[in-house]
């Protein structure tokens, strides 16, 4: 399995960008970051300014794992640059490894938009799970205090 | 010649009536049409969601635009009206508003709170949310109480930066079995001028 997911990865990234994006008109630093195994902090993989569009690669490839390596964890941290006040909404993702969890795939794109299409009923069973969430934090705080 | 059974002046007394009815009417509708064009007359129709949505409406806000950065902005305004009642804790949803492109700005926030005040200094307090400044009406007993917590909440978080999920969250958790409250939520918000804003309601 170690070695599958490190041939997936022995891929080039490619930050050429030419898709559409939701965020079209954003310029941003995309960081993006990886924790190996048995190593205790992440390790910075590319930081590149990247144009409009900017948040998916064309190819969507990751890159080279190093040799003797194996990835547990990969963070992507894309900071908007352009405009000034979008600076404060910066998006991080973090992806994890395990069994069954997205690593990247080649010729696949970065999940930053989220890979399930949204349906209104895909929507409506995020926003009531996102209702009980904010009450059960709500009720957490207030026995906090 | 055949006859109609009205004498003549009276055709044309009723013609006359007939066209100035209808350049009447002409000149209403394009007033009208003018005004809402131009932003100064309106109708909201303010409705609920089919299962959970508190009643609102979204609008665009004709002929006001803004410039920043050589970014241009259109701007929205949203209205949500409800009742909330019968519990401590309210995350009441008021849609979601999908921004294709860009982020979606609030510029201002005006909602007021109603509560019963009719058994303490008497009559309807209305004040602005304003977390633990915000009045509510104290487990249907027609006195106030301060609230713990109460604000809108945009949360884009969800199902991605593009769908801004809309809450109104009322919450007081000193101890009493209930509060209550009228909202009025008004907020006005810009996006990119080429974002397409879609409102969804649940």
């Amino acid at each position: 399995m170690a070695e599958e997911k490190v041939k997936l990865e022995a891929v080039d990234y490619s930050a050429t960008m030419t898709a559409p994006t939701r965020i079209q008109t954003l310029e941003a630093d995309v960081k993006i970051e990886a924790k190996y195994k048995n190593e205790p902090e992440f390790t910075v993989v590319s930081d590149t300014a990247m144009a409009k569009g900017a948040v998916k690669s064309e190819a969507g490839q990751w890159e080279k794992v190093p040799e003797g390596k194996e990835l547990e964890e990969r963070r992507v941290t894309i900071t908007p640059k352009n405009i000034a006040w979008y600076k404060s909404r910066t998006s991080v993702k973090s992806i994890k490894a395990g069994p069954g969890d997205y690593m990247g795939e080649p010729g696949e794109k970065f999940p930053l938009e989220g890979k399930e299409k949204r349906t209104l009923n895909v929507r409506k069973a995020a926003l009531q799970d996102s209702i009980d969430a904010k009450k059960n934090k709500f009720a957490a705080s207030a026995k906090e205090a | 010649m055949a006859r109609t059974g009205l004498k003549s002046s009276k055709v044309l007394k009723e013609f006359a009536i007939k066209k100035r009815t209808q350049l009447w009417q002409y000149l209403n509708t394009s007033v009208d049409f003018f005004l809402r064009s131009v932003g100064l007359r309106s109708t909201k129709e303010i409705l609920p969601g089919a299962t959970s949505s508190a009643a609102a409406n979204l609008e665009l806000v004709e002929n006001e635009t803004f410039v920043l950065g050589g970014v241009a902005y259109k701007k929205y305004v949203f209205h949500s009206w409800m009742v909330l009642s019968g519990a401590n804790v309210y995350v009441q949803d008021m849609g979601l508003i999908n921004v294709s492109q860009g982020f979606m700005l609030i510029t201002d926030q005006s909602t007021n709170i109603v509560a019963d005040d009719t058994a303490g200094v008497g009559g309807f307090t209305n004040g602005a949310i304003a977390n633990s400044g915000t009045l509510l009406e104290d487990s249907g007993l027609s006195t106030t109480i301060p609230a713990t917590v109460a604000y809108v909440n945009q949360d884009n978080t969800l199902t991605g930066q593009d769908d801004n999920y809309m809450y109104l969250i009322v919450g007081q958790t000193g101890g009493v079995p209930s509060v209550d409250c009228e909202a009025y939520v008004k907020i006005e918000f810009v996006v990119e001028q080429a974002a397409n804003v879609e409102f969804i309601q649940f």
